[in-house]
C-alpha cells in the first residue's frame, strides 16, 4: 500500500496555510530585494509540509492541530523577520528545537507505561527549577523570572509547565487531590515570589480547571474562584507595580509618554491598521515596547488588520476545541485530565495576553504561545503541543487496536 | 470518566466565552474609540504618512477657506488673521497644539487614510501626489471673526452657537485667541491657556443659568409646579449655609416662572431640596450628565452631577447652580438647545461634507438626536419661562427688537475670583433662525451686564445675514 | 539594496492584504468543516464498535441485567456514574483497569460495605478479576471481562468454572442484556467494517507490512491480545522495575 499518499482532507490545510507564507515572503522580499526572503518563501511552506504531513508518518499524530499549530509558528516567524530578520531567523531556528521537544513530549506520552515512575523526580525537579529564579535570577521587567544559563536567558517557569501539567493530571488520576494542590501550591508561592504574577495566575487558574474536572466538586470552583479574587486584591495591594499595571489599564491616556506609553502605542497601532490592516511591511509597530514579545498580536493586528485578528483568535479557539476533543475520546483519567490541561493552558495563555493587547485586562507577563518570540515560550508551547499529541496518538492507537480486534474476530 | 467529561464541557463553556469576548470587546472598543486613538497627537504613524499626502482643504460653511496645503505641504490658514483667529480652536493648527481640532480629529478624510484602495490605485495611476479629500465644516467663519471682536478684550471665556434643529455648530470659540501662522514664543506660559479649547474641555459650575435644568427637574417631579409659589424672604438658612440673592434682594412670593426671570436662588434652593438629589440627579442625567461623550465630529469633556453623599445645603445649592457641578460651554449650549427644540437634544456636529478630489461625496452630515429629556409641552413651559427672562427679566440686555429672544443669566462664583463668571444661554424662538448660544466670560461680572449684550450682538448678526 | 519603490511596494501590499486575509478565513474555514467531519466519522467508527474502551461487564445476579464495564470509571447512584445503580451512594466506587493486575475497585469512601469475593475491600482498592462477585447496596454483581485483557485467572473458590458458564448462558438466553453485544469480541458487525472507516487504517499497515515504529505503546488496552498474528508478544513489563516504597499507588489515604 502506498503510505506517501496523504489523506486529502489534511492537505487541504496544510495548502493555505503554505500558500499564506509563500505570498508573504515574497511579497517581504520585494520590499527591498532580499533575496533570503524568496528563500524563506520557498523553504518555510516546505517545513510547513514536513512538519504537518511527514510528522504523522512516524507515528499517529492528530494532523488538524499540528496545521493549525504550524500556521501559528510560520505566521510569529513572519512576523518577526518583518519586523527584524535576525530575530526571525532566531525563531526559525528555536521552531526547530522546539519540533524536537513537540516530539519528546509525543513520546513521553507513548510511552507512559514505562515512564510513569519518573513522575517523582520530575515533580522534584520541577520545584527545583522553579526555585532557581528566586535565588539566582535576573530581575526583567519586574519580575526576578529569568535565569542565565551558559549565557543564554531562560525562564524556568515556561519549562515546568509541562512538568506541572504531567504530575498535576497524574495525581488527579489517582484522586490525590490534595497532593496535587500542594504540588500546585508549592509552584505558585515560588512564581510569586518571583512576581512573575501573569505566569502565577495561569498556572492558578489551570490547576482550579483540572481539579475541578477530576473532582466535579463546585465547592472547590466557587472557592478557587473567591480564592483567585481574594489573590488579586491581595496582590494589588502588596505589590506597587501591580498598582501601577492597574492604574495603567484603567487610564492608559494619563500619561501617553511615560507609563502609559506602552499600551498607547498599542491602541494607536491597532487603529492604524483598521479593519484590514496597513498592509505586510508598510506597519509602524515597532514603537511598541517589547514588540516581539508581550505585543505580538499588535502588531499583528496593526499590518493585517482586525479581521485577521479575529481568524488567528479563531484558530486559538479551534486548536481549544480539538485539544478537548482529544481529551474526551481519551479512555483513561490520566490522559483525559493531560489533555484538558495542555487545551487549556494555550488558550488561557493567548486570552490573557491578548487581552492585555487590546487593554481588556491589565498587562501581565506571558507572551502569545507559538507566535511571540523567545526560546523558551515557543519551546514551551511546542512542548505542551507534545503532551497533546501524545494523548492524540495514543488515543489513536487504541482505536485502531479495537478495530483490528474486530476484523480479527470477523475472521474467527 | 463520564464525571470528567460533564466537568470538562462546562470549562469549555467558560473558556469559548472568554475567548469570544476578546472578540466582543476589541470590535466595540476599536468602533467607539478608534478614531480617538488614531487622532491622537502620539501617533506617529499618522504623523510620517502625512508627508505622502497633501492633506485636504477645508472650508466653512459658506465655501470660505479656512485651510489648504500647497505642494509642498505647507499648511496655510485664512488669510485674515482675525478670521484664521477666531475658528483656531475648531480647525486646529498644524503643530497639533489645538488638540483634537479637525485638522487632527478628522485626519482620516483629510488625509484620505480611509480612502479605499480603489482610490488609491487611481491617484497612483494619475501620477499626482496623493490628495486627501476637502471638507466643508459648518462652522462660520464671518459670525466667528465678529465674535471675536465683539468678545471682551482680555478676557478669558467661550462661545457657542449652534442650530437646534440639526445640532450643527456655527461657532465654536475659546478665549483667548491666537494665530496659528504667527504662533508667539511664550504661548504656553500664558495662563489663560490659550490653546485649550475652553469651549469643550473646560468644567466648571455655571451659575444661575442652571436654573433652567432645576426648572425642568420641578416640572417631572413636583405636581404642581407652575402654580406653586414659594416664598423668597432674602435669606434663607440651610445647614450652617446660609441662600442669599443677588444684592440681597427679597423677592417675596413668586412662582417658578417669576422666579426664573429675577432669578432668584432661594426658591431654586428651596426646590432642588423639594424635588430631592436623586431626583435632580435624574434630571441632570437625561440632559446628559454623567454621560460618556462619544460624539463622531468631536471630543467633550463629560459634565458630572456630584455623585458623593451630600448633605441638605449642597443640593440646596445645586438649585442654583453653584455647588460641585461640572459642565463644559458646549454642553450648555446642547441643554438649552433641547428646550429650543422641543425637548429633543441633537448631537452636535461639526462635519457637513467630506469630498475626494475626484468629487465624490465620502461623508455629509447625518443629524442625529442625542437625548429626549423633556417633552414638548415642557419644553414649552421653559421656553416662555425663558422668555419672560429676556423680556422683564435678568436678561433684558439680551433683548432684540423684532426677534424673541430666550434665555437665562448666570452668575457663577468661583474661589480665588474677584468677580463672577458671567454667563448668558439662550436661542431664538424663530422658526427660520433656530439657533442657540452659550456665552461665559470669565471673571466677567454678572451675566446679565457682559454676557447678555453680547448674546444680543450675536442674535442680530445672525438676523442681518440669514443663513 | 534596492526594491521596488515605495508607493509601488504600498499599492501591492495593500492589495495583497486582502489576499492574506482571505486565506486565513479559508484555513479557519477549511479547519472546523475538517473538525465536523472527522467528528462525525469518529462517531460513526464508535458506533460500530461498540465496546470500545470496555473491558467487560458487570452483572447483576437476580435480575441478570448488564452493564458496561469502562476502562476507568466510576460507579454510584449519581448521574455522572458511569454506571448508575440505585440504592447505593452518590459516588460509591472507582473502576481502575491495570493490565496485568485486574479492574481495580477502590471504595470512594473510608467507611463503606462493599464485598468483593466475600471479603471486604480495602480502602487502597481491590483487583477483581473475571468471575469475582461483588456485594454492593445489598446486591450482588459479577464481573465479567472481555477474554484476551491481560488478566489473571481468578481463583474462584465458590464458584466452578462451568457453573459460571452455565450461569452466563441463562443470563443471555433471557435476554436481559441492556446495551453491547456479548463480551465475547464482536463477529457480527465485523461486515460493516470492510473497508475500515477510520481514516488512519490506510496509512498504518499491520500484519503485512514491518511497522516502520515497531515499539508499540505500552497502554491500558489489550496490547497484548493473544488474537494478533504475528504481533509480538510483549513480555509481562506492567511492573515499573523499581518498587518505590512510598508507593505512588497510594495505600495512604483516599486513593
Amino acid at each position: 500500500m502506498d503510505t506517501i499518499k496523504q489523506r486529502p482532507a489534511e492537505r487541504r490545510l496544510a495548502k493555505p496555510v503554505m500558500l499564506f507564507i509563500f505570498s508573504a515572503f515574497l511579497l517581504l522580499g520585494l520590499k527591498d530585494f532580499n533575496w533570503f526572503s524568496f528563500v524563506l518563501a520557498i523553504l518555510d511552506p516546505l517545513a510547513i509540509y514536513a512538519s504537518t504531513l511527514l510528522l504523522p508518518k512516524l507515528f499517529p499524530a492528530d494532523t488538524l492541530l499540528l496545521a493549525l499549530v504550524n500556521f501559528l509558528c510560520a505566521l510569529g516567524i513572519l512576523t518577526l523577520y518583518r519586523m527584524d530578520p535576525e530575530r526571525g531567523i532566531s525563531q526559525i531556528i528555536t521552531y526547530g528545537i522546539g519540533l524536537g521537544v513537540m516530539v519528546m513530549g509525543i513520546l513521553y506520552i507513548r510511552f507512559w507505561q514505562r515512564l510513569k515512575a519518573t513522575v517523582p523526580i520530575v515533580a522534584v525537579a520541577a520545584v527545583v527549577l522553579m526555585a532557581l529564579p528566586v535565588f539566582f535570577g535576573e530581575e526583567r521587567n519586574g519580575a526576578k523570572a529569568w535565569i542565565a544559563l551558559f549565557g543564554v536567558g531562560f525562564q524556568p517557569s515556561e519549562i515546568v509547565k509541562l512538568a506541572h501539567l504531567v504530575v498535576l493530571a497524574f495525581l488527579l488520576s489517582r484522586r490525590r487531590v490534595l497532593a496535587s494542590v500542594l504540588f500546585a501550591g508549592v509552584s505558585l508561592v515560588l512564581l510569586m515570589l518571583q512576581k512573575d504574577l501573569g505566569t502565577a495566575l495561569l498556572y492558578y487558574a489551570i490547576t482550579l480547571i483540572m481539579v475541578f474536572s477530576a473532582t466535579g466538586s463546585l465547592t472547590i470552583l466557587g472557592l478557587g474562584t473567591a480564592g483567585a479574587a481574594a489573590g488579586a486584591v491581595l496582590g494589588y495591594s502588596m505589590f506597587s507595580h501591580v498598582k501601577r499595571r492597574v492604574a495603567i489599564w484603567i487610564d492608559p491616556w494619563a500619561d501617553p509618554r511615560g507609563s502609559g506609553y506602552q499600551i498607547v502605542q498599542s491602541l494607536i497601532a491597532i487603529a492604524n491598521g483598521g479593519l484590514w490592516g496597513t498592509g505586510l511591511g508598510l506597519g509602524n509597530a515597532s514603537v511598541i515596547p517589547e514588540y516581539s514579545t508581550d505585543f505580538i498580536f499588535s502588531v499583528i493586528l496593526n499590518e493585517f488588520g482586525v479581521l485577521f485578528g479575529v481568524c488567528v483568535v479563531a484558530v486559538y479557539a479551534l486548536i481549544f476545541i480539538r485539544g478537548i476533543s482529544i481529551a474526551m475520546r481519551s479512555r483513561s483519567k490520566f490522559h483525559t485530565l493531560l489533555a484538558l490541561g495542555c487545551s487549556s493552558f494555550i488558550a488561557l495563555q493567548a486570552f490573557v495576553i491578548i487581552g492585555g493587547n487590546i487593554k481588556l485586562i491589565p498587562l501581565t507577563g506571558v507572551t502569545l504561545p507559538f507566535v511571540s518570540y523567545g526560546g523558551t515560550s515557543l519551546i514551551s508551547s511546542l512542548g505542551i503541543m507534545g503532551l497533546l499529541q501524545g494523548v492524540a496518538s495514543v488515543n489513536l492507537e487504541d482505536i485502531k487496536e479495537d478495530q483490528m480486534i474486530a476484523l480479527i474476530g470477523e475472521e474467527n | 470518566m463520564k464525571l470528567i467529561k460533564r466537568n470538562i464541557r462546562i470549562i469549555v463553556l467558560a473558556v469559548i466565552l472568554l475567548l469570544g469576548s476578546l472578540v466582543g470587546y476589541g470590535a466595540y472598543s476599536l468602533g467607539s474609540f478608534g478614531n480617538r486613538w488614531f487622532s491622537s497627537a502620539s501617533n506617529v504613524y499618522a504623523r510620517q504618512q502625512k508627508n505622502d499626502v497633501i492633506p485636504g482643504r477645508i472650508y466653512d460653511r459658506n465655501g470660505v477657506l479656512l485651510a489648504s496645503s500647497d505642494e509642498e505641504g505647507k499648511r496655510y490658514y485664512h488669510t485674515d488673521s482675525a478670521v484664521r483667529s477666531a475658528v483656531v480652536h475648531v480647525v486646529g493648527d498644524s503643530a497639533n497644539n489645538v488638540a483634537y481640532g479637525v485638522e487632527s480629529f478628522m485626519a482620516q478624510y483629510l488625509y484620505g487614510f480611509s480612502d479605499s484602495y480603489f482610490d488609491r490605485l487611481r491617484q497612483a495611476f494619475s501620477g499626482v501626489k496623493r490628495r486627501g479629500n476637502d471638507l466643508r465644516i459648518s462652522v462660520d467663519a464671518s459670525l466667528s471673526r465678529y465674535i471675536a471682536s465683539a468678545f471682551p478684550s482680555g478676557k478669558a471665556g467661550a462661545v457657542v452657537v449652534m442650530n437646534y434643529k440639526t445640532g450643527e455648530l456655527l461657532s465654536l470659540m475659546s478665549f483667548p485667541l491666537f494665530d496659528p501662522m504667527n504662533i508667539p514664543k511664550n504661548i504656553e506660559e500664558n495662563p489663560q491657556k490659550p490653546f485649550w479649547n475652553k469651549a469643550t474641555r473646560w468644567l466648571s459650575a455655571p451659575g444661575s443659568a442652571f436654573k433652567m435644568l432645576t426648572f425642568a427637574a420641578a416640572l417631572k417631579n413636583i405636581p404642581d409646579a407652575l402654580t406653586k409659589t414659594y416664598e423668597c424672604t432674602g435669606a434663607y438658612q440651610v445647614g450652617d449655609s446660609v441662600i442669599t440673592d443677588a444684592g440681597l434682594a427679597s423677592h417675596g412670593a413668586l412662582t417658578l416662572k417669576k422666579a426664573l426671570e429675577v432669578s432668584c436662588n432661594i426658591t431654586f434652593a428651596k426646590v432642588a431640596l423639594e424635588v430631592g438629589d436623586e431626583g435632580m440627579r435624574k434630571a441632570g442625567q437625561a440632559f446628559g450628565m454623567d454621560d460618556y461623550f462619544l460624539f463622531t465630529d468631536l471630543v467633550v469633556e463629560n459634565s458630572a452631577y456630584p455623585a458623593t453623599n451630600r448633605v441638605n445645603k449642597e443640593i440646596a445649592w445645586t438649585g442654583p447652580g453653584q455647588s460641585a457641578l461640572l459642565l463644559t460651554p458646549l454642553h450648555m449650549t446642547m441643554m438649552t438647545a433641547a428646550i429650543a427644540n422641543d425637548g429633543v437634544m441633537m448631537e452636535p456636529k461639526i462635519l457637513l461634507q467630506a469630498v475626494s478630489d475626484a468629487g465624490d461625496t465620502k461623508a455629509s452630515l447625518t443629524p442625529r438626536a442625542y437625548r429626549v429629556p423633556l417633552q414638548p409641552f415642557e419644553a414649552d413651559v421653559i421656553t416662555e419661562a425663558l422668555r419672560g427672562v429676556v423680556t422683564s427679566g435678568t436678561g433684558t440686555r439680551a433683548a432684540v427688537s423684532g426677534l424673541k429672544v430666550c434665555g437665562k443669566t448666570g452668575s457663577a462664583q468661583v474661589s480665588g475670583q474677584e468677580e463672577t463668571n458671567a454667563w448668558f444661554v439662550g436661542f431664538l424662538d424663530e422658526p427660520d433662525l433656530p439657533y442657540a448660544l452659550c456665552v461665559v466670560v470669565e471673571d466677567g461680572g454678572g451675566g446679565g451686564q457682559t454676557a447678555a449684550p453680547l448674546a444680543a450682538k450675536i442674535f442680530t448678526e445672525l438676523k442681518n445675514y440669514r443663513y | 539594496m534596492s526594491g521596488l519603490s515605495t508607493p509601488v511596494y504600498e499599492l501591492v501590499s495593500m492589495g495583497l492584504r486582502y489576499w492574506l486575509l482571505f486565506l486565513a478565513v479559508v484555513i479557519v474555514w477549511r479547519a472546523i468543516r475538517l473538525m465536523q467531519k472527522e467528528n462525525r466519522l469518529y462517531k460513526k467508527t464508535m458506533r460500530q464498535l461498540p465496546d470500545a474502551g470496555l473491558v467487560g461487564e458487570l452483572v447483576d445476579l437476580e435480575t441478570g441485567q448488564a452493564f458496561q464495564l469502562p476502562r476507568e470509571g466510576m460507579i454510584g447512584s449519581g448521574r455522572a456514574s458511569d454506571i448508575r445503580l440505585p440504592g447505593i451512594r452518590r459516588r460509591a466506587l472507582e473502576l481502575v483497569f491495570r493490565s496485568g493486575y485486574g479492574l481495580k475497585l477502590i471504595p470512594s469512601h473510608r467507611k463503606h460495605h462493599l464485598r468483593l469475593d466475600e471479603e471486604l475491600i480495602a480502602s487502597g482498592g481491590d483487583y477483581a478479576l473475571h468471575g469475582s462477585v461483588l456485594d454492593m447496596g445489598g446486591k450482588a454483581y459479577r464481573f465479567r471481562l472481555f477474554e484476551g485483557l491481560d488478566v489473571p485467572e481468578h481463583q474462584g473458590q465458590s464458584y466452578a468454572p462451568e457453573a459460571e458458564e452455565a450461569e452466563a448462558e441463562d443470563v443471555w438466553a433471557q435476554q436481559m442484556v441492556m446495551q453491547a453485544p456479548p463480551p465475547t469480541p464482536p463477529g457480527a458487525q465485523a461486515d460493516e467494517m470492510m473497508p475500515p472507516p477510520w481514516p488512519r487504517q490506510e496509512e498504518y499497515v499491520f500484519q503485512e507490512e514491518a511497522l516502520p515504529y515497531e515499539d508499540y505503546s505500552r497502554h491500558e488496552s489489550g496490547a497484548s491480545d493473544p488474537y494478533l498474528p504475528q504481533q509480538e508478544v510483549m513480555p509481562q513489563e506492567e511492573e515499573p522495575q523499581w518498587q518505590p516504597s512510598g508507593d505512588w499507588e497510594g495505600q495512604d489515604g483516599y486513593h
